[in-house]
């Protein structure tokens, strides 16, 4: 090989180890986690020169030659990327069955329960055929959940209205939760089966925002051929009323919004967090003008209430929303169920098979 | 670390080249075993001190085996014990292996066999003695080839460093050939890995004909692709730092009959049992069953290299009858037959062998074989017809350079026009650099 070859490809081997050298030290040296070459492998990776377009490229080539999965995530026909949810265990079924009838019990109450199915039981029809039959049954976890109650709580079953309208921008393309137009159609069945009035569309202002966001999804699979999302936040218009939202954090640290919305999308980095500024340990949300809106409802739920939350606001003097899995015991002891009109239990079935926290119920007060 | 590593590539590489160029001849073996022996403490840590005192007890044998040369009960002796050491090693390994918290070593075989040919050498008085101790660790445990070979005898005399100055155009000639096995290994050799393990699922949950075939030629890519990768690392390696290590395969699955099948795959393990076996046994006589014997012999210890397991050693017989059947039946008809039919019995020969080579258990063959026939098997299954779909690019550039068309391309490009040549290295260089690095990040 003459020496003029034999110098180009040295010389472009230690221009990528020299830009990997400079990087690292600017960027103020290695993360540590895992083993030393783990996290010295991670640092290389991550100051390459070009490091974003050799990754669009490889999703590109991937793409090219008919990749259409990831891991557990599906990329759809719209550019859609479909999470896969975990199989739920039979404990999962029986620890949901056991702690929430066991705080209906104590109680003396009825709650509402309600999973939400997540994109990959509705959007089915954009992946392969294979996939369709290899996916997991939403359909018939949600029923084998719903009968275990026994006619102890009062199910909610979402399932359909969605599929009815799954051609509809009802789930993000990049994350795994239903959009806020997903989430009316929800709130509608929630509406129905709450026994309130449903407030149609023409009560609330449309106002999009974040437009071409890319969500979580995005960063584990192919950007490039990921459709982007926009956000579309549904302001109540009925009534000269506001609302006032009250984070209380893991931590106990509280902050105060007087609006459902955060407008300024460049202030979070989870863009569906501009609803409500993103759900925490406790989420309060209290309506200062309730002329016609008296009643208060507890929810136990996930990040998938944030698409529907706003509308339900709508129909409520004080919503309390609390994650079980954040919460701590104190907090949930603070909580009287009994100061409540109505309890519902809220989750999509991806956060209800990865695990909820439902033995935290008994220390509701 | 691995070899395939942005780690290795990026910065153990550059800087081992640094610093090895940068030392005077005298040190340089020295300095060699040193950066051999990081390499194996940062990538086989847990092997470190296993490796480290394997190769300095053979060295002890070896300096005790030099200096008792002209006593021969002691000489034997000492040679029965260098087997004895390493074959514990080599046993101890595949046993290790067969356990839940085993893995399987190639470098623990790379410097077994080594060692093994070397003692046979120095006992017969083939080879001189290597007398320093750096020149032997080099000669055992070059990093270059401890992950899958090649095989290198001790007569081999280029395997000591030999490089004195630095030379431009070898070290431009050793990465070009590293980043050739490099892009063979990543970007071939682990998806197709990735589509045999999805092929073999699949092929468990409801086996198919397309199922069986696909799966059989996949594995047979991939077994390729990741040998002859990591050959062509360390000869590329060895190239950077003065050496010239041999090629451990040629385009197998193009071979013409079977018998030249073993010696085009996997090439110096199979000369290396050739030699020290198969003519150690050889008598006059070049009897039948002397053949047989042999044949069957060698083809085991070619399927125990992989490993001790029963799919290695039923594929090993499963080559042994063909090639004893070549040899008593065949060859006339495969010399006179037009090449290419030669070539289209010995690929279909050698893919079969192959289903048994990735078997995990031996009575998964059966289905397999059966299923390839369609007895007991559908056609195809969506789930086969999906894995198909999202590889296709994959599946097509693997054909393209599992045969021997664009290799001979390139060489025939070297010799005619080496003008060309050279600015083709650099462009093929780039782009595969380019997309080796886009896929380990």
């Amino acid at each position: 090989m003459k020496k003029i070859s034999s110098a180009l490809i040295i010389m472009m081997i230690l221009f990528v180890s020299i830009s990997v050298l400079i990087g690292m030290v600017s960027s103020g040296g290695m993360k540590t986690e895992g083993t030393f070459f783990d996290s010295f492998e991670n640092s290389v990776s991550e100051n390459l020169p070009f490091r974003d377009s050799l990754s669009d490229l490889m999703g590109r080539i991937r793409y090219f030659s008919g990749v259409r999965h990831f891991g557990n995530i599906y990329i759809g026909s719209d550019g859609s990327l479909i999470k896969e949810i975990e199989s739920p265990t039979s404990r999962t079924f029986s620890a949901a069955k056991s702690y929430v009838s066991g705080y209906a019990e104590k109680h003396q109450i009825k709650p509402y329960f309600m999973l939400v199915p997540t994109a990959a039981a509705i959007l089915q029809h954009e992946t392969d055929d294979f996939v369709r039959e290899e996916i997991y049954n939403q359909r018939g976890m949600i029923n084998q959940m719903y009968s275990l109650f026994e006619g102890k709580v009062r199910t909610t079953d979402v399932y359909q209205m969605l599929l009815d309208h799954k051609d509809e921008y009802i789930f993000y393309h990049t994350e795994d939760i239903p959009t806020s137009l997903g989430g009316y159609y929800i709130y509608s069945e929630l509406c129905d089966r709450l026994d309130l009035r449903m407030n149609t569309m023409d009560s609330f202002s449309a106002a999009y925002a974040a437009h071409d966001f890319y969500g979580s999804l995005s960063d584990e699979f192919f950007r490039p051929y990921a459709s982007a999302d926009f956000i579309t936040l549904y302001e109540y218009t009925g009534k000269n009323c506001s609302f006032s939202v009250k984070h209380i954090r893991p931590d106990g640290k509280t902050s105060f919004s007087e609006s459902l919305f955060i407008y300024d999308e460049n202030a979070l980095s989870d863009k569906t967090d501009m609803v409500l500024g993103g759900l925490s340990a406790i989420t309060e949300i209290a309506r200062s003008e309730s002329d016609d809106v008296r009643g208060s409802i507890l929810i136990f739920g996930d990040e998938s209430a944030k698409s529907w939350l706003p509308f339900l606001a709508s129909n409520y003097s004080k919503i309390t929303f609390v994650d079980l899995d954040l919460v701590t015991v104190t907090m949930l002891s603070e909580i009287v169920t009994a100061e409540y009109d109505h309890v519902l239990f809220a989750y999509s079935t991806a956060a209800f098979s990865e695990g909820i926290n439902f033995s935290n119920l008994e220390f509701v007060g | 670390m691995d070899v395939n590593s942005l780690t290795f590539l990026y910065f153990f590489l550059p800087a081992a080249l640094i610093i090895y160029n940068l030392t005077p001849k005298k040190g340089k073996s020295a300095v060699l075993a040193l950066i051999s022996a990081a390499f194996l403490g940062f990538s086989m840590p847990q092997l470190f001190i296993v490796f480290a005192l394997d190769i300095v007890i053979l060295y002890l044998l070896s300096e005790a085996m030099a200096k008792n040369f002209e006593n021969a009960k002691a000489r034997k002796a000492l040679l029965t014990f260098a087997i004895v050491i390493n074959a514990a090693v080599i046993l101890g390994f595949s046993l290790w292996e067969q356990t839940s918290a085993g893995f399987f070593s190639f470098g623990a075989m790379v410097i077994s066999f080594t060692a093994v040919g070397y003692f046979v050498d120095l006992y017969k008085g083939e080879v001189s003695p290597i007398r320093s101790f750096s020149d032997f660790a080099v000669f055992l445990g070059f990093f270059g080839k401890l992950s899958r070979g090649p095989l290198i005898r001790a007569n081999h005399i280029a395997m000591t460093p030999q490089g004195d100055k630095f030379s431009l155009s070898e070290t431009g000639s050793g990465l070009y050939l590293f980043i050739r096995g490099l892009a063979k290994y990543v970007i071939l050799g682990v998806p197709l890995a990735e589509i045999h393990e999805r092929l073999a699922a699949a092929n468990a949950a409801e086996i198919s004909v397309t199922g069986a075939w696909l799966d059989m030629i996949v594995f047979s890519m991939m077994i390729f692709f990741d040998l002859s990768g990591f050959c062509d690392m360390a000869r590329g390696l060895g190239r950077c730092f003065g050496m010239d290590l041999p090629k451990n395969f040629y385009f197998p699955f193009q071979s013409p009959t079977v018998s030249d099948f073993l010696d085009r795959f996997n090439m110096t393990v199979t000369g290396f049992f050739r030699h020290y076996v198969y003519d150690v046994l050889r008598n006059d006589k070049n009897s039948r069953p002397q053949f047989i014997v042999n044949t069957i012999l060698i083809c085991l210890l070619c399927g125990i290299w992989f490993g001790i397991r029963m799919n290695f050693i039923f594929w090993g017989l499963y080559i042994a009858a063909f090639i004893i059947i070549e040899e008593f039946f065949l060859r006339k008809v495969l010399l006179n037959i037009p090449r290419i039919f030669a070539r289209a019995y010995t690929f279909i020969v050698t893919m079969f062998s192959m289903t048994i080579f990735s078997a995990n258990d031996i009575f998964s063959i059966i289905p397999s074989f059966k299923a390839m026939f369609g007895i007991d098997a559908s056609l195809s299954t969506s789930e086969v017809s999906y894995i198909v779909s999202q590889n296709m690019l994959v599946l097509a550039i693997g054909a393209f350079f599992f045969v021997s068309a664009f290799s001979m391309l390139i060489v025939s490009l070297n010799k005619k026009h080496p003008a060309v040549y050279n600015v083709f290295a650099v462009l093929e260089s780039a782009v595969l650099l380019v997309l080796i690095t886009a896929e380990l990040l």
